[in-house]
């Protein structure tokens, strides 16, 4: 089937992507004061002779620098990003203990955002310089000058400080022996003020998003023809309008997934959410080189992946790209 | 032909558009009528106000722009004092439009099928799969030669020809009153164009359907239409039978038409038969409107002329009709 | 695709580049726009202005003032160290517009130059300069900077270097699809037959005609530089020797229990700052698109 020719035609195109990471880490870990030792343990004086001695052979440290890429570029691809200054653990295994925590805020920051700020888009796109639209444009411009981490702060002084409704920080009340839906409450009562904050700044930019882009297909012509069909508007601007103004939405979200991870450490830093981003924070405060080069990786590629799979999503959505 | 009840009343009908710069008055003050299985032509230069005035009629003008007088009755009942939602079951029911540029007058992401289906679903209350039946029946009755595929498939799948074909269909799919069709002939080749042409003809023959055809080719309206209105700068300047238009145009502008008909496939909307361009609709030349680039022009021509009935059936908005021929 | 800014009708933009009084009325009509403008009048007056006006040392410890809510001798309360926040926010407003501007400078330059070869000479420098631009503009830039500024030293020049040459690739792509259209329109082709250099094309010809998209862009990048900053600073990686505002907020952090007044204002500032000129560029996009202009 064509579907299938296309994501195989695609997946070559996604390997260049994933070494230029490497590379840049690569280049970062040679140009940086100190030795690259340094970068793959950190903290060379502490570490047993043996460890390091087996670490140049591991990265072939002792070799001229283009067989060293090689080495290094293998290594990352079978998992080998170094070991964890801090933890003593392989690098890949301290970032994947924290994805699941990060997936959760996340997803749910984005599922609030996108169904509102989809609402917003449309009604607002529906109207334009309407009461509505007013409102949609003023969240937008709010939401994308706001801090992430100021608006999570201010959360916290009213939410946590003043009114004590809800939890400062962490996923689960520390010391509490909470089981089965006890403990789900305990979770969802932590995730609320992250998963605002988050959301919030997303909702910007679904909400832009989502508008500037169906005022484009409002303006075309088949839009003419629905009306001339004597469609309603929930039809026009639902089945047809919108489904086209996804895709420009789609690819831009694709390419946004870096600015919605760096929301999501900031707002994890804020807080202390056991996730990706908390630690970065913590990585940089105890100098965890390997660690966050080990994110910076792991952020790339997924980054790469999920335009792929934004691709692919546009050509489910999309007949033109399908049919080539 | 003709001489039945009238299906559509247009009178006095005026849509202007608000720009920074001033009103554009695009269609000012145009009256016409289509008889009962009666084909009518609006034929003018473009930006002379044909299309926004089909638009007009289907109450479809897109913003700025508004229509600010007048009456469209469609069997008697004034369309423009019908609510949105009475609106919306005359468009597609009762009024059916088939637009100019099939490629981008169709949803690149939705199937031909579906398209056509969902205003049968809208008007008829049929499920699905019965609308598919019909979508599949109406493509055959357009002569499409295998209409189960065109309905699958998507606009950009298909060539121009079929994409105008598949645009019939939508239009005739659930048997309105009144076709209205938007230059139906104009993105094709030549040989597609006759192909067309006769399929009309054909329709028109075998469905007796009122329709209104929009062109600026007086060759695809000499073909199909018994009747013409000439539309310059938003008013109509004449009105008659098509016979008559051929024979003894009267308004220098339609003679001027006349001697540049283009053949066929000849796809220039510029008229080398008249010197000058359409005027600007923002301050419009005082007066008759087509005067500066009128060879029979005076003084006479700086005041607004009346619409005179020449002979029975036969009206010209001019100072000085041209006599005996172009 | 990329940022907002490519929805404009790059075509027809030449059109409107007729003078400074057209473009002042139609942007003072966006009250928004002029109000992010006075904003950034205050602002830099402020950074301009404050060593000036009042000799304070942002970096004293003042024991018996430590902590206190907002007074009105403090109207925006005191520090940890017992320092006044209005004064400390008015030392970071310096800190602040120096990143944006200048890294924004770097970035626009580097960003025009490489928009401006690939769009004009197309072909081969095309290919591996876009090649290159797509890659930057995929990898998430914020943790590539994050990242080389934590290993190679968080000073001023630093982080305004390093933002300055990461984010670049978007103003190289809207200048690059402004220059492939201009590229075919007459006055190039004309001034191609006349004889003129490439040189003097591209910045007689083309880049006076397709540098708004440009600016308007460069107006948000300022923006999405202060916050940048801020959260650098923020994440411990800011200029041990400077005020600024993330800095602060980060030590609010520890203080969000006691002293919601160490928070809410620094914030406040960078909220107000990256919001004026996010207006502003709202206000430019309006004010140079044709498309929106006519209505």
């Amino acid at each position: 089937m064509s579907m299938r020719r296309y994501i195989l035609r695609r997946i070559p195109q996604l390997i260049p992507l994933c070494i230029f990471a490497i590379v840049i880490n690569f280049t970062l870990m040679h140009l940086a004061p100190g030795s690259p030792i340094d970068y793959l343990v950190g903290g060379g004086e502490v570490v047993p002779k043996e460890y390091i001695e087996k670490l140049t052979r591991e990265f072939g440290l002792d070799k001229p620098l283009h067989e060293q890429l090689l080495i290094y570029i293998l290594n990352v691809f079978s998992g080998n990003l170094g070991t964890s200054y801090r933890y003593r653990t392989p690098v890949l295994q301290v970032i994947l203990e924290r994805v699941p925590n990060t997936l959760l805020l996340m997803t749910t920051s984005i599922m609030f955002a996108f169904v509102l700020g989809i609402f917003l888009g449309v009604s607002s796109s529906k109207r334009p310089y309407s009461l509505v639209d007013n409102l949609a444009s003023t969240i937008s411009v709010l939401g994308y000058s706001i801090p992430t981490f100021w608006l999570g702060m201010l959360l916290i002084i009213v939410f946590s400080v003043y009114l004590r409704w809800l939890p400062t920080m962490g996923m689960s009340t520390i010391g509490a022996q909470l089981e089965g839906w006890e403990a789900v409450i305990d979770t969802l009562r932590h995730l609320i003020l992250p998963a605002t904050t988050l959301g919030t700044t997303y909702l910007a930019l679904y909400t832009r998003l989502t508008r500037a882009s169906m005022l484009e297909e409002l303006r075309k012509d088949y839009i003419t023809t629905a009306w001339g069909k004597g469609l309603d508007d929930r039809a026009v601007y639902y089945r047809h309008a919108f489904r086209n103004a996804m895709l420009p939405v789609t690819t831009v979200l694709g390419l946004n997934l870096g600015l919605m991870l760096t929301g999501a450490t900031l707002t994890e830093t804020v807080f202390s959410w056991p996730g990706i981003g908390r630690l970065v924070y913590d990585s940089i405060i105890t100098r965890d080189y390997p660690v966050l080069m080990g994110i910076f990786i792991i952020v790339s590629i997924t980054v790469v992946l999920a335009n792929f799979i934004v691709d692919i999503l546009y050509a489910i959505l999309d007949p033109r790209v399908r049919y080539k | 032909m003709g001489g039945g009840e009238p299906v559509l009343e247009v009178r006095d009908l005026r849509t202007y558009f608000p720009t920074m710069r001033g009103t554009v008055k695009a269609v000012d003050g145009i009256s016409f009528t289509v008889l009962e299985g009666e084909t009518v032509g609006l034929v003018g230069e473009s930006g002379c106000g044909k299309s926004t005035a089909a638009l007009s009629i289907m109450r479809l003008v897109p913003a700025p722009g508004r229509i600010v007088g007048g009456e469209v009755l469609l069997r008697g009942r004034d369309l423009l004092k019908l609510s949105e939602a009475e609106m919306r079951g005359v468009r597609g029911a009762r009024i059916a439009m088939s637009f100019q540029d099939p490629m981008t007058f169709f949803n690149p992401v939705m199937r031909i099928g579906d398209q056509i289906a969902e205003g049968i679903i809208r008007h008829q209350r049929l499920s699905r799969r019965e609308a598919w039946e019909k979508v599949i029946s109406t493509l055959e009755v357009v002569g499409i030669p295998s209409p189960r595929d065109v309905a699958m498939s998507y606009p950009h799948q298909l060539s121009g020809g079929m994409r105008q074909r598949a645009m019939m269909a939508m239009a005739l799919s659930c048997h309105p009153e009144l076709m209205i069709a938007d230059e139906p002939t104009t993105a094709l080749d030549v040989i597609i164009q006759a192909q067309l042409l006769e399929l009309m003809k054909d329709l028109k023959r075998e469905l007796g359907m009122s329709s209104l055809i929009i062109s600026h080719d007086l060759g695809v309206i000499a073909e199909l239409c018994e009747r013409v209105a000439v539309m310059y700068a938003g008013k109509i300047v004449e009105y008659s039978d098509i016979r008559r238009i051929l024979r003894e145009p009267r308004h220098p502008y339609t003679v001027g038409l006349l001697e540049s008909i283009p053949r066929v496939g000849f796809k220039k909307e510029r008229l080398i038969g008249i010197e000058g361009s359409v005027p600007d609709l923002i301050e419009p030349p005082p007066g008759c409107r087509f005067s500066p680039r009128c060879k029979y022009a005076d003084e006479k021509c700086k005041e607004d002329p009346q619409l005179i009935e020449l002979e029975e059936g036969h009206y010209v908005l001019c100072h000085h009709p041209v006599m005996g021929g172009g | 695709m990329g940022s907002s800014i490519e929805r404009l009708s790059l075509g027809r933009l030449e059109r409107y580049s007729r003078g400074l009084r057209g473009f002042w009325r139609s942007y003072s009509r966006n009250r928004p726009a002029v109000m992010g403008l006075a904003i950034l009048f205050l602002l830099t007056a402020t950074a301009v202005l404050t060593d000036l006006l009042d000799p304070y040392n942002p970096f004293g410890i003042y024991p018996s003032e430590v902590l206190l809510p907002p007074s009105f001798s403090h109207p925006f309360g005191t520090d940890d160290l017992g320092r006044d926040i209005l004064k400390l926010v008015m030392f970071g407003s310096k800190t602040s517009l120096l990143v944006g501007f200048s890294a924004v400078f770097i970035a626009s330059s580097i960003g025009i130059i490489v928009g401006a070869l690939s769009g004009y000479y197309g072909g081969r420098v095309e290919d591996i300069l876009m090649r290159l631009t797509d890659m930057l503009l995929i990898i998430p830039n914020f943790f590539l900077i994050l990242l080389i500024v934590a290993l190679f030293g968080s000073s001023l020049r630093n982080v305004v270097l390093v933002i300055g040459f990461m984010t670049w690739p978007g103003t190289a792509r809207l200048l690059r699809s402004t220059f492939l259209s201009l590229r075919e329109q007459e006055f190039v082709q004309a001034a191609r037959v006349v004889g003129a250099s490439h040189l003097r094309i591209i910045f007689r010809h083309l880049l006076p005609n397709g540098i708004y998209p440009v600016i308007v862009n460069s107006s948000l990048q300022v923006g999405s530089a202060i916050l940048t900053e801020a959260g650098l600073s923020f994440l411990g990686l800011g200029d041990p020797s400077l005020v600024s505002w993330g800095r602060m907020l980060s030590i609010a952090q520890m203080y969000v229990r006691r002293a919601w007044w160490m928070a809410a204002f620094p914030g406040a500032a960078i909220f107000i700052t990256v919001m004026a000129f996010n207006l502003i560029g709202d206000g430019l996009n309006d004010a140079l698109n044709p498309r929106l202009r006519e209505r």
